[in-house]
Order: C-alpha cells, then structure tokens, then sequence
C-alpha cells in the first residue's frame, strides 16, 4: 500500500517537471505531494554538490581537490534552499500567499530535480571531454538552471494563487527577507558568543574565588 | 616546566637562525625562492641563483663609486657600470677584475676630446645608461646631464661620434636620453627621462624616426564616473591622466624591445614590443607577468626597474620595492622568484640595472654602491638550461633537465608541464596526461586528452559501433512496438 503512493507520488513528482501547473495544482490540492521525496532530493542534491566538486573532470575542474571540505559543500548547498523557503514563507503570508510551508517546500525541492540531474550528467560527461567541448557542457549545465527557475516559478505562482507579476515582486522581497534573515542569524550568534564568553569568565571568577 | 622552556628556546633557535644561507665555501649567498602555483599560491622553491661575486669600490682599485644606475654587458663578458653622480662608466671583466674607468672621453689619438662649441674638454655629465652594441663593436653611452647620447669604440673605448638632440624631433619631451638600447640595424631607441610619448626611436645616423610603443594607462572605472558628470572647468581642475614612462629597456635575439614600467596607472608592467609598437608578451604562465600577485593593496605590488632577456626568450625582471629577481621564461611563466630587501651581504638596497652575462646575472645596486655577480645553482642552471633546450625545441635534452629539476624541487610545476610536453610531442599521450596532471596544466592536458581519446575509439571502434548500432536498433524497435499497440487500440 505505502509502496503504491510513493509511486503515485513519483508519477506526480515527474509530471510536475514537465507540466508544472497542472503538477504543482495536483501536488497541493489533491494532496500528491511527498516531504520525504522532496527531503531526498535536497540531500541528494547537496551530495551531488560534492562529487561535482572532487569529480568534474580535470579539463573543467578548477578546484583545489586538495583543500575540499564536503560537510561546509553539502550544508552551504542546502543552506540556500532552506532559508529560500524559510523567507519565502515569511513574505509570502504578508502577501496573501495561499501556500503554507509546506508547499513551498515541496515546490523548491521538487524544481531542484533538474538541476540535480543536469549536474549529474554535466559532472560525468565533464570526464570525457577536451576544451573545445567545455562549452557544451556549461549549456547543459544552463538548461538545468533554467528549468529548475521555469518549474519554481510556475510552482510558485500555483501555490500562493499568484499571478506572474506578483509573483517577481514577492521574489525579490524574500530576497530582501533572506538578508534580514541572514544579518539576525549573525547578531543572535555574535550575541550568544559573547553571553558565553561573560558567563565562563563570571565561573571562573567564582570559582577562583572559593578556592 | 624546564623541559618545555628548553623545547621553546630550541624551536625558536631552529625558527630564527638562517640556515644554510651560507654555502659551503662560505663565500656564496643562497636566496630563498619560491614559485606560484596554479592557484595563485606561494611555493617554496630553491633559489636559481647564488652571490658569486660582488664589485664595490675596494676591489675596483679604489676608483671612487657613488652608486650604479645601470649595468650592461658585452657577448665577451665585459661588464659596464654606469655610475651616475660620479659620471663614470667603470668597465670591469668578466672575473670582476677592474679594466677601466671612463670619465673624460678621449679620441683615437688617445688625445682628450674638446667640444667645439664651448671649448670645453668632453666628460660625461651624470651619464644614466648605456649598451653595448654587438654588430658594430660600439658601446653607446646615454649622458643624460648633457643630454646626448655618446659613441665609444668597443675595443680601445675612444669616441666615434657624439648623438646630440635631433633637430626634427616632434613632442614636448625633453631630450634626456636616460636608458638605450640599440639594435642590429643600428636603430637606437632611448627611453626619454618622464616621458609620456612612449620610446624614442632614432635612425642609425642620429636623426628623429618616431615615438614607439606608447604605453596605455588603465581606466579607473570611478574616475570615468566623476569625469563623465563633471564640467569642463572641474576637468581642467582634474589631475591628467599620462600615459605611463617606462622605465628601462632591454633587446632580445629576434630584435623585439622589451620595457618595463613600475606606473600604477599601467595596465601591463612588462612590455615586448613588436615593430609596430604593439605588446605581444605571451602570459601563459600560472600568474600574469606582473611579480608578486597583490591581492588587496596596489601599494603592495611589484616595481621592476629593469629587464634582461636571454637568447632563448627567457628574462629576469627586478623588483626594487622588495629587492626581488623575478625570472620568467619565454611563455611568461614564473621560473623562480628570489632575494631579498637588506643591508646585508647578497640582499639588494635600491636595484636598478640586471644584465645577462652568459648564464650569470650581474644586478647593480645603487645604494649599497656595489655590483653583485649571481650564478646558478644547479636547479637554476637546469630550469634555464630546460627552458634553453625547450626553446630550441630540443624535446630530450629538455626532459632530461627537467626531471633533474624534479629531484631538486617536486613541488615545480613547471617542469611536471615540460616534462607532460615532451610526451606529448611523442605521441605518448597517457604519460603525458599524468605530468599535465601533476603540473596543473588544463590547456594542454586536454590536447593530450584529444589525442588519447582519438586512440582509444580507434581502438575500440568495432565495440563502439556495436553499442551504438544497438541503441539505434533499440530505439526502433520501441517506437515500431509503440504504434502497433496505438493501432491495435485504434482497432477495437
């Protein structure tokens, strides 16, 4: 029975790439849309971030493999998606917006696969090519991004019930949310760091003074 | 406790006190050098050269030295210092011994020349470059001070002509002729003290040709902005922006001129100028041709002085804001970097003049009033010699070197490259790919590639064409079932 969803859900998840209204229409009233898919696929695309990074073949990779470090690939990559969503959600709840956290979840992590699968093929296709061919592969790499933005706008603009238009504007204010977001983050943690630091420094004081 | 202040004061003993600065005969000076790697990183390397020699006052003869402002030298191996305070042009052999000092010039007759015109007897008036011709046995002598340039023969040094300020000359610059350098033709071309116009070229005969080579200043982006809004009086107001002087030229085999310029405002700092005054340097190398990578500060950034290019396209450049040679090969990839800015024995004061003696540099110093002669040590004797061979397209006496060089230094990149071009030149593309691998060269790493993987289809060209055929048969296969099922539904 759970098996037999998650196909539905999948058969739903490709649909939505190549038909995204429709898709994302299904996906959120109808209930077709999955958390846990949508959860795969970020990891995997955060995990695809790192082989791009170490696997890309020579001719295009100018990272210093020496030097990766997969943990901050793999949380940056995710990062981005997730405070997307956070803000997106933030602004879009001013902004009439229909859709709760959820949805827009599943919308930014379903339009991920794309690109998830473009990098995937650029990444291997990148092992067997010389530099005349670079080219090539950066416009597969190109038609990814292009996708996931078509998908995700179209997603979007399902959602919240937004036409086109409103759609831009809401974009550009999560924009304006997400540096918000990101420049609180930094003062609660400067903060807390210095709380710390006054609370050990009071310990050891006491401390000192008892002994 | 006392065994870690023990272990303190050792690590700090072992971190502070150089090491093996001095070479064994206690004589010679070894730099520290170092490279950049494909990242832009700094590299350790050995130094390519060592202290040999250094010609200073005491072991000239007691001949009175204020400084040297440039050094030239003869294919025989003579060495001319141009002292400009004392105006004197000190000529020492290739040993270092003291041959002659020229201060009044004399003709042929060993007579003292007289100036026609003011009577007065010929000596050189703060004289701030020279060259010394090969063709013709000449060696031509820019005396600033009296502003001409002055022709010596190059054997017994007594005057053959004197250049004076060509009367057709055209611009605004002032006939300061301060570095020169001519060539097989016998076309001079002088840099002109602070000039904007570019090189001064003359003919043969004295008489003005042209100005070559300007150099463009870079755009400031901010200071287009605030020009492009401002008012023609706030324009006149305005600092101009010049074009950049250069400061010191030198000549390579082919005839090309290359300058150097230490201007912020330049967009290049080394030039190789063509016939047409164009800048065809080649900057294939890791870095572009501009010393030490700055990264935040323009203050930081390297100021060459002056230039000396070898036969075989391979120039050392020096750097007087950190004492710093700077040596490149003819595709303008960083050989080594080394020296130092001191006081001390081997380090470098105020640099102004290099020159090629053979495979020794002589690097003249004007505040330390001494000359220095550098030799090779042997990675740098096998870097120049693999960069000699490479230019000559000799591919296996380059390889030999080159893997010598890596037994000396296996953080270089540029030899895993030369050893990776080598195979290539063989067809031996698998090799080839592994140095270029190693060397950190994509560029040619996928031409070795293109040709590996050209053998590797042909090779396997029947299994190929197999899995292809199939696909293709695959593909048919599926769109034949496709419609029969289509049309059987229609069918029913």
């Amino acid at each position: 029975m759970r098996s037999e969803i998650i196909k539905e859900r999948l058969h739903y998840l490709r649909y939505a790439m190549f038909h995204p209204f429709d898709g994302f229409y299904e996906i959120k009233y109808r209930g077709k849309g999955s958390v846990l898919i949508a959860t795969v696929i970020l990891v995997l695309y955060g995990i695809m971030q790192c082989i791009a990074y170490q696997y890309t073949g020579f001719v295009m990779n100018r990272n210093a493999v020496f030097a990766m470090n997969s943990v901050s690939i793999f949380i940056s990559a995710l990062s981005v998606f997730l405070l997307f969503t956070v803000s997106n959600w933030t602004v879009t709840t001013l902004f009439n917006g229909k859709g709760n956290m959820r949805d827009i979840y599943i919308v930014i992590c379903y339009s991920i696969l794309p690109m998830l699968l473009f990098n995937g093929i650029t990444a291997f296709i990148s092992n067997f090519i010389i530099k005349e061919e670079v080219i090539i592969v950066k416009s597969l790499q190109e038609i990814g991004v292009v996708w996931f933005v078509f998908v995700l706008l179209a997603g979007l603009c399902i959602i919240h019930e937004y036409t086109f238009s409103v759609n831009i504007k809401t974009l550009l204010a999560t924009a304006v949310a997400a540096f918000i977001i990101i420049f609180l983050g930094i003062l609660f943690f400067s903060l807390l760091e210095r709380m710390y630091y006054f609370f050990t420094s009071v310990g050891q004081e006491i401390i000192r003074r008892v002994n | 406790m006392k065994k870690k202040c023990l272990l303190i004061l050792l690590v700090f003993i072992l971190v502070f006190i150089p090491m093996d600065v001095y070479a064994a005969d206690g004589k010679s000076y070894d730099f520290e050098g170092y490279t950049y790697d494909y990242w832009g990183n700094a590299v350790e390397s050995p130094a390519a050269f060592q202290l040999d020699r250094v010609i200073n006052e005491k072991n000239m003869g007691g001949i009175k030295v204020q400084g040297f402002n440039d050094v030239v030298t003869s294919g025989d191996g003579r060495i001319f210092l141009v002292d400009t305070l004392e105006g004197r042009v000190d000529i020492v052999n290739q040993g270092g011994s003291f041959v002659k000092s020229l201060k009044v010039i004399r003709d042929a007759n060993d007579k003292i020349v007289i100036d026609e015109k003011s009577g007065a007897q010929l000596v050189l008036s703060a004289p701030e470059g020279a060259f010394y011709q090969e063709k013709d046995q000449e060696l031509f002598i820019a005396d600033t001070g009296a502003e001409r340039i002055i022709v010596l023969d190059g054997r017994n040094y007594t005057l053959k002509r004197v250049i004076k300020k060509p009367e057709n000359m055209a611009g605004v610059s002032e006939f300061k002729p301060s570095k020169i350098v001519v060539d097989n033709t016998g076309r001079i071309y002088v840099v002109v003290q602070s000039s904007y116009e570019g090189i001064l070229e003359l003919n043969s005969d004295g008489t003005f040709s042209r100005y070559f080579g300007v150099n463009s200043p870079s755009v400031n982006v901010i200071d287009y902005f605030w020009k492009s809004i401002s008012s023609d009086r706030q324009k006149e107001q305005m600092k101009r922006t010049f074009a950049p002087a250069f400061n010191n030229i030198d000549l390579d085999s082919d005839g090309f001129v290359y300058a150097v310029t230490f201007d912020a405002a330049a967009q290049h700092m080394v030039f190789r100028l063509n016939s047409g005054g164009k800048n065809v340097l080649r900057e294939k190398g890791n870095t572009s041709v501009v010393g030490d990578i700055h990264r935040m500060k323009i203050a930081d950034q390297s100021q060459f002085v002056d230039i000396a290019v070898q036969d075989y396209g391979t120039y050392a450049v020096i750097d007087k804001s950190k004492g710093r040679i700077f040596l490149y090969d003819f595709d303008g990839q960083l050989l080594d970097a080394f020296g130092s800015q001191g006081k001390t024995k081997g380090s470098f004061q105020m640099p102004t003049g290099i020159a090629w003696l053979g495979n020794n540099l002589v690097v003249a110093d004007s505040t330390l009033k001494c000359a220095y002669i550098l030799t090779p040590t042997d990675f740098g004797e096998a870097a120049l010699l693999a960069s000699e061979k490479y230019y000559y397209g000799k591919w296996d006496e380059a390889l030999t070197q080159f893997k010598k060089i890596l037994t000396l230094n296996a953080n270089y990149e540029v030899a895993y490259a030369g050893i990776g071009k080598n195979y290539l030149m063989k067809d031996e593309y698998k090799k080839a790919m592994y140095y270029f691998k190693l060397g950190n060269n994509r560029e040619f790493y996928s031409k070795a590639y293109n040709g590996y993987r050209a053998e590797v289809l042909q090779s396997h060209f029947g299994i190929i064409a197999v899995i292809f055929l199939a696909f293709i048969f695959l593909i048919l296969f599926t769109e034949v079932r496709y419609h029969k099922k289509e049309s059987g539904q229609n069918e029913e």
